[in-house]
């Protein structure tokens, strides 16, 4: 019995030890609902909820994490995943307020059975550094570097290498101004070549490989305005250029129309325009509105018919892309709540891309 | 020998509060008051860190109050904890406890408003974030900063 009180008594010391200072857990509900989850002609609806949590261990002025995520979604459950990603942040204070920052982390993300094909793990690697050039001045600087491996279809492998700076001024009139410029080099390094058997089926030959190299770069200016404390404007204008296309890429192509994410930021070519409002209208609620325009051009991806076969004569896909968003949230003691809404409305020169898109999601984070 | 056990412990007790009173009465403590909570709105004129509490580096602010132009010293948090942008000459609004040791005038930081933005340092009963939830603010952002740039 008195051990028992005496161990009991101990785990209770530790765990409150462990929570007051170094141990901290954080959990996250998300719901959204979306009448288009894979942004394509298809318009597939869905509810889907999000769950997080990450338990964080800190140690000075290094950090041990681990998030975890899941993904339901109501009618597509084929489409749920489980993301686990453990890692290590190192945050260092500088002489000033400079800091350098350094993180080194695995990521895993299962898909339920018909999607295991995009079943990846890998590892990945941030740096950065923050540094005031002067009272008004600031940089920031940073390289990541991620590797993706795809057991299931190696093709879709990858490395990505980014290097971007970026420069703040500030005036007094409380105008900021940020240019920010960064290089990606992504590498597909096994590609498998796609073939067409006599029923004019696509076959890919693992046998036959062949890699790609993407770079990628993008210069970014943005202009922020605050009008008092609690009301600020923002515009942006951003440029990409896609150095090389997609060539010899159709194998990622073909697969992509489901869910591979070929349009992410580093593999289009085209200029955006962002304009935004933040507001607080009351004391700690806070909103957020903004619009965007994409025009998107995919160097080396080709317009398709339905079955999948290549135009003649040959296109390239361009996009424009028009996005409203809205958000609001609320703080609480250790709770956040917050609202979004999105509406896109995507023109295409090929059709299976032209679509509207509307979400809307609602989530509570909870810090113990 | 009891007596002599009773005496020893006696004696260690008196000495210890007699000791700690006197290292109280050395210290300034300064708390958080929620009945003196103010809010003031102005230009930062200087950025800094000092060592306070146990030795850690604190981001303070110099703020000039904008209408009858009083100078504010801001603690806002260790310097770990605090992650944001500003530099001097930013119009922020800050609201904290007031503390008033001879001319000087000091806001704990309890929020900081700015361009639209509310960052929170300490919650509605003044205590602090970054206290048994290290990672909330400065490496919990670059957390955010780090999903944001992956998906």
């Amino acid at each position: 019995m008195k051990r028992t009180i005496i161990f009991t008594l101990t785990l209770i010391f530790f765990i409150f030890n462990l929570r007051g200072e170094e141990f901290n857990f954080g959990v996250e509900l998300n719901s959204y609902y979306s009448n288009n989850v894979f942004l394509n002609s298809t318009a597939i609806e869905d509810y889907v909820s999000v769950i997080s949590a990450d338990v964080n261990y800190t140690d000075k002025n290094l950090n041990f994490y681990l998030d975890a995520d899941v993904n339901l979604f109501r009618e597509n459950p084929d489409f749920n995943s489980f993301r686990v990603e453990p890692g290590i942040e190192y945050l260092k204070y500088l002489k000033g307020r400079n800091y350098i920052y350094f993180n080194l982390g695995y990521s895993f993300l299962n898909y339920n059975e018909s999607f295991t094909d995009f079943n990846y793990n890998g590892p990945f690697v941030q740096f950065g550094v923050k540094y005031y050039l002067s009272a008004s001045m600031l940089m920031k600087t940073g390289y990541n570097f991620q590797y993706r491996d795809y057991p299931n279809f190696s093709s879709f492998d990858f490395q990505n290498h980014t290097f971007f700076v970026e420069i703040n001024k500030f005036f007094r009139s409380q105008t900021t101004i940020r240019i920010q410029s960064g290089l990606n080099y992504r590498t597909y390094p096994h590609i498998a070549s796609l073939e067409t058997d006599m029923a004019g089926n696509f076959i890919y030959n693992d046998e036959e490989t062949n890699s790609m190299n993407v770079p990628n770069f993008y210069s970014l200016l943005r202009v922020s305005q605050g009008i008092g404390t609690r009301l600020g404007l923002f515009a942006e204008a951003e440029v990409r250029k896609n150095f090389r296309g997609m060539e010899n890429g159709d194998t990622l192509i073909n697969n992509s129309y489901v869910i591979y994410p070929y349009n992410d930021n580093y593999l289009w070519d085209g200029s955006r325009i962002t304009l935004g409002v933040r507001f607080i209208p009351f004391s700690e609620i806070s909103i957020t509105g903004k619009y965007s325009y994409f025009r998107k051009d995919y160097p080396g991806i080709m317009v398709m018919n339905e079955d999948g076969i290549i135009l003649d004569p040959s296109l390239e896909r361009s996009d424009q892309l028009s996005q409203f968003s809205f958000s609001l949230s609320k703080k609480f003691k250790s709770l956040d709540l917050y609202f979004n809404s999105v509406f896109r409305d995507n023109g295409s020169n090929d059709s299976f891309f032209e679509y509207n898109m509307l979400t809307l999601s609602a989530g509570v984070r909870y810090y113990f | 020998m009891k007596k002599i056990i009773f005496i020893l412990v006696a004696l260690i007790l008196f000495s210890s509060i007699y000791i700690l009173s006197g290292q109280v009465k050395n210290r300034v403590y300064k708390y958080f008051r929620v009945d003196r909570v103010i809010s003031v709105t102005g230009e930062i004129s200087k950025i800094k860190t000092e060592k306070s509490y146990h030795k850690r580096s604190f981001i303070v602010f110099d703020l000039i109050e904008k209408k009858e132009k009083k100078i504010y010293k801001i603690e806002v948090s260790p310097q770990w904890f605090y992650d944001l942008d500003l530099v001097e000459g930013n119009l922020i609004e800050v609201k904290g406890s007031l503390i008033k040791s001879g001319k000087d005038i000091t806001l704990m930081a309890q929020s900081l408003t700015f361009e639209g933005k509310i960052v929170n340092f300490r919650d509605r009963n003044g205590f602090p974030l970054w206290r048994g939830n290290r990672r909330n603010k400065g490496m919990m952002k670059k957390m955010e900063k780090r999903r944001k740039r992956r998906h």
